[in-house]
This record gives C-alpha cells, sequence and structure tokens, in this order.
C-alpha cells in the first residue's frame, strides 16, 4: 500500500528547543491516524511540518509523494484543515458558506453549484441550507465545518481537536462522514485529547517531548501499554515515562 | 437532607428558545455531582442557574447562602499579566480576606494543587491544565461551601485530567457541595452521581454504573480475524447480519454492536464477536431515544 505520509528523522528547532525530534513515522493512504500527546508534545509543529507551512530543520519526508523541504506549496493545495473552533461565519447561511469557501479554494460557476450541492447533500444539511449558521445544533455546525474544509478535494485532512463535544448521535454521524472520507483514499489525520475520540482512529502515533514513542492500533496500544486497559491508561503510561 | 443546592423543576427560556425545562436536581455536602451532556443540552444554563447568577423563568432554586459559592468556568479568566501569587492574593482581597488569612491559605493551596515551586510564573506562561488548576485555587480560596465548575476540564490533555478530577474529589471528601458540567461521558466515571442532560431536560440520574445498566442490550465488537482485510462496507454487512443486533457503529478496524440481551454472541466466518463494557454514551444514545437515528452501517 502507498504511503501518503511519509518521514525520517524529521526534526525542528527553535532555537535551543528542540520541539520534533527525530520522527519517522509512516501513514498508509486512506488510514485514520490519530495523534496524541499531551500539550507541548511537539504534535503542532510536527502537523505544521506535514502541511507544508513549517520547514523542517533536519530529515525528511514526502506527503502525498511531494517532498516537504522542496515542494511544500504543492502539498499545501492537496491539504484540508478543520480545526475546533470550526471557523464559520455565524451570520452566513449554511449555503453562503461554503460558496465563501469555494470561492476562496478557487471553485467558480457550475463547478461550485455542483460542489455545494453534492456536499450539501453528503453532510445531510440540504434541508438546512438556508439557515443562519448561528442558528445550527453543534452537530450539525460541524458537519458543515467539514463539508467547507473538503470542498476542494484535499488527499490530507486535518482534523484539529475537531471530532469531539457533540452529541453521541451526531458525532456518529461525523465519523460516518470521516470512514467514508477514508474508504475513498482521503487520508486523515486527528488530534485529540478525548481517548474515547482515538479509539475511533485505524491506528494511533503518541508523542512526549518531541518524539515518537508509540504507534499502532488502539487494540495494539491497549494491549501493550496498559495490559488491555484503556486508551486513557496507555496515554498517562506514556506521558509520565517521559 | 439538608441540600447545599437544590433545582426544583427549573426552567430557563431565552425569548421563545428553552435552554432548560424542568429540572431538578440536588447536591448534598460532600457530594461530587455532574452534569453531562453534549454541546446545547443545556449545561452552562444549569450551572449558572445553580450558582444564582442566572434567574429562573419557572421553578425554584435554593442555594444554601448567595454569596457563598466558588464558581470557575471553561472560559475562567486569570491575569495571564499576574503571576501564580498574585492572582491568588488578587481573588483573595475580593473575597475580602485579610492578609494574614490570605497568606495562610495560598501556601497550602498551591500545596494542594502542585503549584508551590510555580508561585512566581506568570499565569500565561502556565500550561493550560496547570491554568485549571490555579483557577480551581482561585475559586476556593475564600472556603466556599458549595463549588460550581462549568466545564473545567475541557482542552485539558489527559494526564492533567486526572489529576483535576483527583483534586474535585478532595473538595468533595472535606465536605464542599461540588457540582461540575462536562460533554464528555467519560469523565461521569469521576462523579458520585450524574445528571444526564439532553436538550434542556434530565433523560436520567444516578451514578455511572446505575446509568449504564438501564441499558437493555449487550455491547460487543466485532473484529476481523487477523490476515483477513475486509472493506468497512463488508464488516457493516457481517454486523447487520448479527442475530438480535439493535445498532452497529464503525469504530477504528471494527464495529461495535448492541444486541438483544439472550441473542449468542456467534460470529460469521473471518471475524471475532467479543463482549465489551456498555460505556454511558450507550446508555446516552438508549435513553434519549435516538437508537433509530444511528446510522445503519
Amino acid at each position: 500500500m502507498k504511503n501518503a505520509i511519509e518521514t525520517r528523522g524529521l526534526t525542528r528547532r527553535f532555537g535551543d528547543f528542540v520541539a520534533v525530534d527525530n520522527v519517522s513515522l509512516a501513514v498508509p493512504e486512506g488510514a485514520v491516524m490519530g495523534l496524541l500527546g499531551a500539550n507541548g508534545a511537539g504534535k503542532t509543529t510536527l502537523i505544521r511540518m506535514l502541511l507544508g507551512v513549517l520547514a523542517p530543520t533536519d530529515g525528511s519526508g514526502q506527503v502525498l509523494g511531494h517532498d516537504l523541504a522542496t515542494d511544500a506549496e504543492a502539498i499545501r493545495q492537496k491539504v484540508g484543515y478543520m480545526s475546533q473552533r470550526f471557523s464559520l461565519y455565524h451570520d452566513l447561511t449554511v449555503e453562503e458558506n461554503l460558496v465563501f469557501y469555494g470561492k476562496v479554494y478557487g471553485l467558480k460557476g457550475s463547478d461550485l453549484q455542483s460542489r455545494k450541492d453534492d456536499l450539501l447533500a453528503w453532510a445531510g444539511l440540504t434541508d438546512q441550507r438556508r439557515l443562519v449558521t448561528g442558528q445550527l445544533g453543534g452537530g450539525l455546525r460541524q458537519r458543515l465545518a467539514f463539508a467547507c474544509a473538503i470542498l476542494h478535494r484535499p488527499r490530507l485532512l486535518l482534523l484539529d481537536e475537531a471530532t469531539s463535544g457533540v452529541d453521541p448521535v451526531s458525532r456518529r454521524k461525523f465519523w460516518d462522514l470521516i470512514y467514508g472520507l477514508s474508504d475513498q483514499g482521503t487520508t486523515v489525520l486527528v488530534t485529540t485529547h478525548y481517548m474515547d475520540e482515538a479509539e475511533h482512529c485505524d491506528r494511533l502515533a503518541m508523542m512526549n517531548a518531541g518524539h515518537l514513542v508509540a504507534t499502532g492500533t488502539p487494540a495494539d496500544l491497549r494491549a501493550e501499554y496498559a495490559g488491555g486497559g484503556s486508551l486513557d491508561q496507555v496515554f498517562v503510561t506514556l506521558a509520565k515515562r517521559g | 437532607m439538608e441540600f447545599a443546592i437544590k433545582l426544583t423543576n427549573v426552567s430557563k427560556h431565552f425569548g421563545a428558545h428553552g435552554a432548560v425545562e424542568s429540572v431538578s436536581l440536588t447536591v448534598a455536602p460532600g457530594e461530587l455531582v455532574g452534569i453531562v451532556g453534549p454541546d446545547g443540552a443545556g449545561k452552562t444554563t444549569l450551572a449558572r442557574l445553580a450558582a444564582g447568577v442566572l434567574a429562573p423563568s419557572g421553578g425554584t432554586v435554593e442555594p444554601e447562602s448567595r454569596g457563598r459559592v466558588g464558581y470557575l468556568s471553561g472560559r475562567f479568566s486569570l491575569y495571564p499579566e499576574l503571576t501564580v501569587l498574585e492572582n491568588l492574593a488578587f481573588f483573595a482581597k475580593v473575597y475580602g480576606m485579610t492578609a494574614r488569612e490570605t497568606a495562610a491559605e495560598t501556601e497550602r493551596l498551591l500545596d494542594w494543587v502542585g503549584l508551590l515551586p510555580f508561585k512566581t510564573r506568570l499565569a500565561g506562561a502556565l500550561s493550560g491544565g496547570m491554568r485549571q488548576k490555579l483557577a480551581l485555587a482561585c475559586a476556593v480560596i475564600h472556603q466556599p461551601p458549595t463549588l460550581i465548575l462549568d466545564e473545567p476540564t475541557t482542552a485539558v490533555d489527559p494526564v492533567a485530567r486526572v489529576d483535576f478530577w483527583v483534586l474535585l474529589q478532595d473538595q468533595a471528601r472535606a465536605g464542599r457541595a461540588v457540582l461540575v458540567t462536562t460533554p464528555y461521558m467519560d469523565e461521569a466515571e469521576n462523579c458520585d452521581r450524574v445528571v444526564l442532560l439532553h436538550q434542556g431536560r434530565v433523560l436520567a440520574t444516578g451514578s455511572s454504573s446505575e446509568l449504564k445498566a438501564q441499558l437493555p442490550y449487550q455491547m460487543a465488537l466485532l473484529i476481523p480475524t487477523e490476515g483477513t482485510t475486509p472493506s468497512r462496507a463488508d464488516m457493516a454487512a457481517a454486523a447487520e447480519a448479527l442475530p438480535g443486533r439493535r445498532w452497529a457503529i464503525p469504530l477504528g478496524a471494527g464495529v461495535r454492536v448492541a444486541l438483544d440481551p439472550g441473542a449468542p454472541l456467534a460470529a460469521p466466518p473471518g471475524y471475532a464477536l467479543t463482549p465489551v463494557p456498555t460505556n454511558l454514551e450507550d446508555a446516552y444514545i438508549w435513553l434519549s431515544g435516538a437508537a433509530e437515528e444511528v446510522p445503519a452501517q
């Protein structure tokens, strides 16, 4: 299977501080990969390098077949991003938010029109298309933000603390959409502090103090670091190991 | 029984929109009670009603004594340009404590939350978890009998969250009535009692294990046997065909299924079907009547 992400010894320093230290990571195309770690573990720095917005100090890597050091611009055009805050305009309607983001990504005319309609149907928002976004409940708003993040058909999607907080039924619908995207070959990178979100990922990578300290499926990590117990235990074990 | 917080049939409407509808809840001294529900369920409104800072549209709120409540919100504003010590001194002064009382209490609290080595650090330079611990210390410096915390663990990393819940349990063991809101179902395990909130109404109240026991189904995990790599559609079809299947949701490399209690745990060829514990989210889905809305595959 082809890898969407492949890094060797990836390192980023800020002055004397080593934020990411010698990280070698492989993520197969279409995987739903969870990146875990305490605040300050280096997740954000690693992600910024993978998205092509921060140059590595050392090491190398390819993302979607492009070199991180020399071809960052090509990577940036193929990635999507959704954050915890959802970044939607609350005073615009559902449809207007999609049109806004579509234009930002350079879609226009009938292409934008059809992509918008497809995504409204895909996210289950067709009936709410003319509602003002601020009136939507958390689950619907989350799905709208998700639709906005994939308007330009990214091959790699980052969900940064974006999957939790909504009601259980919305959460299940949201994960269904994520899995659907992954089935079509989009690679999804998820960061979360909540281990029941991490449980939804195919595989996990855990960071501590800039190092990659463990990778594997949730079941593998639970077996290896918590004697079959919970992912919370895994996290605490690995984070306290220092 | 004497309650520190007692809400009886409390409603709160904002215009035509009902944020909280006929909620009754109690917190006794020494008890740690969690209001658990998703975003938009009415948790913050309920916390504010319980604190007496918001007047109900209907029903009654009986705090034991107004002004003796410690309150901490998720967006609690410490002063980032003041040190840890200065923040505590500020809140002590607001609460009318003398310098002597403040000094004695400050040392004790900083020791308790593990911030003694950081007392001269600027609050703005603390990690998220440490900031929440300082905020907690500020909220209890005047030794209120009642402590209300609105989403104190949101965006706090798992290690710091474990520590923070221990601190809240300390507060309850010290005799305070503690009311906490959280959107995270798994945090309910840390509470003596849980009020499960859904669309402004109470779905159920009880300990986490009592609530989980209300689910009339058995939960199991369907996972492909080693060496096979079925697609998610294959796995969904296999889960669909299980005898006694009530609902199924994809979960990582497998499918989590709810089955009738008497249904055999018979895995189709190429799969293993193992019983897994019920979690509060399963119970929530059942109690909210939303099981039908769970996507079939």
